[in-house]
């Protein structure tokens, strides 16, 4: 052991004890890290906004408004935007540079009507978030909206650069307009009203709104409570994605008031003896979990102690696993299944009831038995307690022909045979040689059960073959197109490995509500005797991007969601 | 002895008071001249609000039978004006529908879009014709009854007021005409009932038999607010 093995050692030890120290301080600051990222002393919200579930522009957004919109710009499928839109150019026209051209529009536009650019005045301070909420709003007897009080929130990074950015604005609509405006201070913010926009920041939210009224709410929410606060809120907006670019929300009570004054044929229905009495809101969402996808998801929170016990079991009817499927073939285009036909008959059915009085209720429903031979409020929808699936497959029969397609309507019971009875008895009043309105023929379904064609020389072209068979009542375009059903589940659409692959995509635990399979119904028309049609209809060309779209649904106790993907066609 | 009185005078003071609340029975007139009355006050309001309610048997609007009248409430001010919104009931589906009548113009709400449209001359039901002095209720009234009789004197459900009560045979030609086919042309009955001092018709109840049916089609027309001053102006279409 010489001198040199001492100084080696010596330095070692040194090293060591840096190493140790180095080491606790760096546990230090991390264990103070951890605490203020816990503790949150500046209200940063740093573990909410990753997890995506703060939004700094809902502070603002007071908690009675009837709808709002948010924009996370920091969530991670942001940085998915450009590719998606390149996906969708390069699929439909092969120019992705039309994304940026559309931005160059709209900063051309803005400059010229108010002076501002996104670009030099805006992105240096914008902060993560951007909310836009319909504060109130009422409707004319078309249902339109009129006098719409709206606020639009935007966080800010630079307070500074966002005074600065409103000082301009406010310069120029003092300049451009000639005149008025007007300065006013609320709870320590400077306010100002130009025509009809006012703004004004607040802590780190700059403000846009209808009129300073409406900014004064938004501090007030600020101050006190806010949308995010209410429970029909968190219990919606709980059960969206986490990364969502978007989040909406509409309020339960004000779609409620909006429907009972929509005009619609029926008398109008209070919006408490409405079906949807028991919606507290609707939230939804919008993400990009891959670039060849775009998924939008809807969350309805219902208030437990005004759903009805049709309403929960429909809930619990939506929870169940979906079989019909397996009854529909492989090849079919568009599929949409659900549950409880029953039970939604029942809720309009009350509905009506409650308004417009049992006595005149009855009364359209004889007159509808007498006039199309069938009771549909006594014989039919209460025996239709099944799952049911509307599905759209291959056909060179009926009236969808020409499209190379047939339509199909399975609807489950648990009472084949007094559905049967309803159907025969129709079958024989609308074939009556004398005062019937056409030509009905029966005949057996391979699978048993009848199925009846019916055919009038009103409509030559006209065909519809509906049945009762498996305990389904089934109706479809044409005698074929029911046949074409899987009775036995081979060859189905259940088994299909494409159709299974495509709920990969969803949550687990959802179960499948629709598919629409754009791509092969764009084919089946460019080989049907529609092409030529086809080819220059605007609605089918610009699908051309989307290969298919599905949705699945998720039920609890008080929260019913669907989600829907857009799959694109990758190039 | 003094308690004697004490009772008399107590059970006088009750018996008073009993005979002072009683009903004063209305003036014994003969029905003629109620309906009289009533049909001259008829035609001297200037404006009052009513309640036209179907029951029992339909009474259809079209010859198909597929749309059947079942209520209107709404308001008229002479000489020609009228609003109301018509329940109309149609095979599956009850809806309601908005009338103005400005003489012999008319506007109705459409079914499907709530829109206001005018109609076309003719058409729709057109409230203004109930009051018409030669086909409306005052001719009814005055040339079309017969065995009219004044049965028991009776309050109505929502009036405290004792009124007079006629019943009477009544032709149903002219009713045929005036409801655009929805009452008549058959005999049918109706009772009225008439408010005293001021001699204003309150209610009138037709009940009209429906040849193969079981059931009659019961029209029961309540008036109120009579004298009322009200503009009724035509709609904005847009």
């Amino acid at each position: 052991m010489g001198m040199d093995t001492r100084v080696l050692e010596s330095g070692g030890r040194r090293g060591r004890r840096l190493a140790v120290m180095l080491s606790a301080a760096s546990a230090v600051l991390l264990l103070l890290a951890a605490v203020l990222l816990l503790l949150d002393p500046f209200g940063w919200h740093i573990i909410d906004r990753l997890k995506g579930e703060y939004d700094a522009a809902l502070d603002a957004v007071p908690a009675d408004s009837s709808l709002y919109v948010g924009v996370n710009l920091l969530s991670p499928d942001v940085s998915r935007v450009d590719d998606v839109w390149a996906t969708i150019s390069a699929a439909s026209t092969g120019d992705a540079g039309q994304f940026t051209e559309l931005r160059r529009k709209v900063e051309e536009q803005l400059i010229q009507e108010i002076g501002i650019s996104i670009e030099a005045d805006v992105i240096p301070w914008i902060g993560q978030f951007i909310g836009f909420s319909v504060v109130s709003a009422e409707w004319d007897e078309f249902g339109q909206p009129t006098n719409v009080e709206w606020l639009l929130a935007v966080e800010t990074r630079d307070k500074e650069g966002s005074d600065q950015f409103l000082s301009k604005l406010a310069a120029f609509l003092d300049a451009k307009q000639d005149a008025m405006v007007d300065i006013s201070d609320y709870q320590g913010v400077s306010l100002t009203q130009a025509d009809q926009i006012a703004f004004g920041r607040s802590g780190t939210l700059v403000m846009m709104g209808s009129s300073t009224d409406t900014l004064k709410q938004g501090i007030d929410a600020q101050q006190g409570t806010s949308l995010s606060h209410t429970p029909g809120f968190q219990q919606a907006v709980a059960k969206l994605p986490g990364d969502r670019v978007l989040t909406g929300y509409v309020n339960g009570d004000q779609l409620n008031r909006w429907l009972a004054d929509v005009p619609t044929p029926l008398p109008h229905i209070a919006p408490e003896n409405l079906p949807t009495s028991a919606v507290q809101g609707i939230g939804f969402s919008f993400s990009l979990p891959a670039v060849d996808r775009i998924q939008i998801d809807a969350a309805t929170a219902f208030d437990p102690e005004k759903l009805s016990a049709v309403q929960k079991r429909l809930l619990q009817l939506t929870a169940e696993s979906e079989a019909a499927a397996s009854l529909f073939p492989e090849e079919t285009m568009l599929y949409i299944t659900g549950k409880g036909i029953d039970g939604s008959w029942e809720l309009l059915r009350r509905a009506m009831i409650a308004e417009i009085g049992r006595d005149d209720f009855e009364e359209s429903m004889r007159m509808f038995a007498k006039e199309f031979s069938i009771d549909f409020d006594q014989q039919l929808f209460p025996l239709l307690d099944g799952e049911f699936a509307i599905g759209i497959l291959p056909s060179s029969e009926g009236a969808l022909a020409d499209g190379g397609l047939g339509a199909v309507l399975a609807a489950g019971t648990s009472d084949e045979q007094s559905l049967a009875t309803t159907v025969a008895a129709f079958s024989e009043d609308i074939g009556r040689p004398q005062g019937g309105l056409g030509q009905v023929t029966a005949s057996e379904l391979p699978a048993g059960g009848t199925v009846y064609e019916f055919e009038t020389a009103l409509l030559p072209d006209f065909q519809l073959a509906y049945g009762v068979g498996q305990n389904y009542l089934l109706l479809g375009t044409s005698k074929s197109a029911l046949s074409d059903l899987r009775f036995d589940g081979k060859l189905s659409l259940a088994n299909s490995g494409a159709y299974q692959a495509m709920w990969e995509a969803f949550p687990d635990g959802m179960v499948p509500a629709f598919f629409v399979d754009i791509a092969g119904l764009r084919k089946l028309l460019a080989e049907s005797a529609l092409a030529a049609e086809a080819a220059s209809e605007p609605v089918i060309t610009s699908l051309s991007v989307i290969s298919r779209v599905a949705g699945a649904s998720l039920a609890a106790d008080d929260t019913a969601q669907i989600t829907a993907i857009i799959f694109l066609e990758s190039k | 002895m003094r308690m004697r009185h004490i009772v008399r005078l107590f059970i006088a003071s009750l018996l008073l008071f009993t005979i002072s609340c009683r009903e004063q029975p209305l003036a014994d007139l003969p029905a003629e001249t109620i309906l009289e009355r009533a049909i001259t006050r008829m035609t001297s309001v200037s404006g009052f609000h009513f309640m036209i309610d179907r029951s029992g048997a339909p009474a259809y609007l079209d010859a198909a039978e597929t749309l059947s009248f079942r209520q209107a409430e709404g308001d008229y001010v002479t000489p020609d004006r009228a609003r109301a919104v018509v329940r109309i009931i149609a095979p599956g589906l009850v809806t309601d529908v908005s009338v103005v009548s400005v003489g012999a113009i008319q506007w109705e709400t459409n079914v499907l879009t709530g829109q206001w449209e005018e109609l076309p001359p003719d058409w729709g039901f057109n409230p203004t014709v109930l009051f018409d002095t030669q086909l409306g209720l005052p001719a009814i009234l005055t040339s079309d009854l017969s065995n009219l009789v004044r049965v028991e004197s009776q309050k109505l459900d929502d009036s405290g007021l004792l009124m007079y009560q006629l019943s009477a045979d009544v032709a149903g030609e002219r009713l045929y005409q005036m409801s655009g086919g929805l009452i008549g042309p058959g005999p049918v009955t109706a009772t009225m009932w008439i408010a005293p001092e001021t001699f204003e018709l309150h209610r009138i109840l037709v009940v009209e038999p429906v040849a193969g049916s079981e059931e009659s089609s019961i029209w029961q027309v309540d008036f109120g607010e009579f004298d009322l001053q009200l503009e009724i102006e035509p709609p904005t279409i847009k």
